[in-house]
């Protein structure tokens, strides 16, 4: 399959632009499950930024190296998701919030 | 076809900023975060991006209703309950921000500018699933393996994190 070479610019541009969305998801918001969320546009602007850069060189081998990228960034991106949301939990059930600066001495 | 695609990605950036300051409703922010995936999906498909981009979009989608059972489960869904942030710490994070926006932008810029070579370059193409397939179990199967260890390991963390739940109370 073809990909016009301004479309794919213009994917990778917003997957800049969505990295960006969530940092500010990451630094602004104070609840985990909202951190969590800045999180999930983390990943899938790095994984827009794979199929980007995979389709822009412009050789099958370049585009199957950067589909196994986001194959295996997306599994473990579910991993870190998985196991974030567990330490949510674990937190809620020992301390009763979720608020990440009360999380700063990393203590048990 | 440039036009619709620069629509949908608006649109679906515009959904996710909304998904980040709408913070103070879990309901409303995640919501806006459908709307977003829906937004990805249609922008991607419109570009042409192949299967990978159904993954991303599939995954992305599962991660939201885990994000959204768990959050209404575990937090008032109406509004955070948190105090307010403190003055200095404003500030950190507002710095950090805007050191992260700025390098972001430098890099959008030269990536703008390298763009020219790039189009008159080979026209780029997209793998497919035959292919990726091959190489994860063929030159990367080294990487595949680690995968492999870090599903394990992590399904290990998350029984030893939730190993009491449900016990008390």
């Amino acid at each position: 399959m073809i990909l016009e070479s301004s479309a794919v610019a213009l994917v990778v541009i917003a997957a800049v632009v969505l990295f960006w969305i969530g940092m500010l998801g990451l630094l602004w918001r104070r609840s985990l499950v909202g951190m969590l969320l800045g999180l999930l546009f983390a990943w899938i602007s790095v994984a827009m930024a794979a199929i980007g850069f995979g389709a822009l060189q412009g050789s099958p081998e370049s585009a199957a190296g950067g589909g196994a990228l986001v194959l295996c960034v997306s599994v473990l991106f579910c991993l870190q998701m998985a196991t974030g949301l567990s330490i949510v939990v674990a937190r809620i059930r020992r301390h009763g919030t979720i608020d990440a600066d009360d999380a700063g001495l990393l203590e048990g | 076809m440039l036009t619709a695609l620069f629509a949908g990605l608006a649109f679906t950036l515009s959904s996710a900023f909304a998904a980040i300051v709408l913070g103070r409703n879990l309901t409303r922010s995640l919501a806006a975060a459908m709307v977003f995936i829906v937004g990805l999906g249609f922008s991607l498909m419109i570009a042409g991006a192949g299967f990978q981009s159904l993954v991303v979009v599939v995954l992305g989608a599962l991660m939201l209703a885990t994000i959204q059972i768990f959050g209404w489960m575990l937090v008032d869904v109406d509004r955070d309950h948190l105090p307010a942030t403190d003055r200095p710490t404003r500030i950190a994070r507002s710095l950090a921000f805007l050191l992260v926006g700025g390098g972001l932008g430098l890099l959008v810029v030269n990536a703008l500018v390298a763009g020219e070579f790039a189009i008159l370059g080979p026209p780029p193409v997209v793998a497919t699933p035959g292919e990726i397939g091959a190489l994860l179990f063929g030159p990367l199967r080294e990487v595949t393996l680690l995968v492999g260890l870090a599903i394990a390991a992590s399904l290990l963390a998350i029984l030893l994190l939730l190993q009491d739940d449900g016990q008390k109370g």
